[in-house]
């Protein structure tokens, strides 16, 4: 199949697009004005919730759970809000950097950046898997129950929650993660390869 | 002028360009369900987009960039729940409710011309569309971001890719 052969296919079938594509324009209108408005309604839910959500936390805590106020209890707040603290800047910081991508840009920066975005989120993702959930757990340990308590419950509860965070890491990281990073490493490369060419 | 003038001239603009977004939706789509979604997609992220666009380059540059670019991140976003869609696309023939295309016979060429761009990587596919829409290696150029030398030398890949695809699969 030669190329004048593809193109003269691809001009016939672009005539036949033309002779049998109509536009209706009202509901095409309609999309476009109510589309967008539900998502950026869905947008601002989002972003008040995560605005709100600390806040409403430490409410549920103060008003529901009676805490000894003892060192280890201050220790385990500040801990767990320096971590929420953290976690927020990074989801404000990605919120940010997908606003920023304009599809309008041509095809390699957006793929560019669009790899990159995805690079970003899982390292953030292995971050908090890897360092802010175990202290997060230990921070509401120590808010909850100041000192260690060693009875078969206590043991038992600890470890389940061992066995379901450990095992939640090994299949993230052996079967998800890196294999993630691996195909996302290529496609920069090609990228790089692409940029290098031109 | 008047967000209805606005509305208006964006119409006009996406009826006469119709052709590029179905033509664009079809490669990088594999069911019909994708292509109704992937079709919504791109006529939201123009409109989006279309506020901002300063005439700085051709309408065509703008509606191929953003087509391809909402496209090949579409795909993206579905490899992972592919399965899923090809089990739930019930509406084979059906197209997105205000795009009215009437039942045309899908001729064999096109179906292998189709196969054959399917299986080109994202940048490929996305110059050999331009391509065979008529674009010059400038225009390729501008709307992918890279040099004319480059569009020239991966147009004679794709060339030789797609003569090899096409006889393996007739």
């Amino acid at each position: 199949m030669e190329l004048d052969e593809l193109k003269n296919i691809w001009v016939q079938y672009d005539k036949k697009i033309t002779d049998n594509t109509r536009i209706n324009k009202e509901i095409l209108k309609r999309m476009l004005i109510s589309k967008p408005e539900k998502r950026l309604n869905w947008i601002k839910i989002k972003a008040g919730f995560n605005l709100l959500s600390p806040i409403i936390l430490v409410l549920i805590i103060f008003m529901d759970v009676k805490f000894t106020l003892t060192i280890y209890f201050y220790i385990g707040l500040s801990l767990f809000i320096a971590l929420s603290v953290i976690t927020y800047i990074w989801n404000i910081r990605y919120f940010l950097l997908i606003r920023k991508i304009d599809f309008s840009d041509t095809i390699l920066s957006i793929k560019k950046g669009i790899v990159e975005l995805e690079k970003y989120k899982i390292k953030i993702s292995r971050i908090k898997y890897l360092i802010i959930a175990p202290f997060a757990m230990l921070a509401i340990f120590s808010m909850f129950f100041q000192k260690p308590i060693f009875n078969i419950e206590s043991i038992v509860l600890c470890g389940l929650i061992l066995i379901v965070f450990i095992s939640s890491i090994y299949y993230t990281f052996k079967f998800s993660i890196n294999e993630q990073f691996r195909k996302l490493d290529k496609e920069i490369a090609e990228i790089v390869e692409l940029e290098k060419e031109s | 002028m008047t967000k209805d003038n606005v509305t208006e001239q964006f119409l006009s603009i996406f009826k006469d360009n119709t052709g590029i977004i179905i033509k664009i939706s079809r490669a990088f789509s594999n069911t019909s369900h994708d292509r109704e979604d992937l079709i919504n997609d791109i006529a939201l992220e123009l409109w989006k987009s279309f506020k901002k666009f300063k005439g700085d380059s051709k309408i065509s540059t703008w509606i191929y960039r953003v087509a391809l670019n909402t496209s090949m991140n579409y795909k993206r976003k579905k490899k992972k729940d592919s399965l899923f869609y090809s089990i739930n696309d019930f509406k084979k023939d059906e197209i997105t409710p205000w795009l009215v295309e009437k039942e045309q016979e899908s001729s064999s060429e096109l179906e292998l011309l189709y196969t054959c761009i399917d299986e080109l990587n994202e940048i490929n596919k996305a110059i050999i569309l331009l391509y065979l829409d008529g674009n010059s290696h400038d225009e390729i150029s501008e709307i992918m971001g890279i040099s004319k030398t480059n569009v020239g030398t991966r147009i004679s890949r794709i060339k030789e890719q797609i003569k090899n695809l096409a006889i393996t699969k007739i």
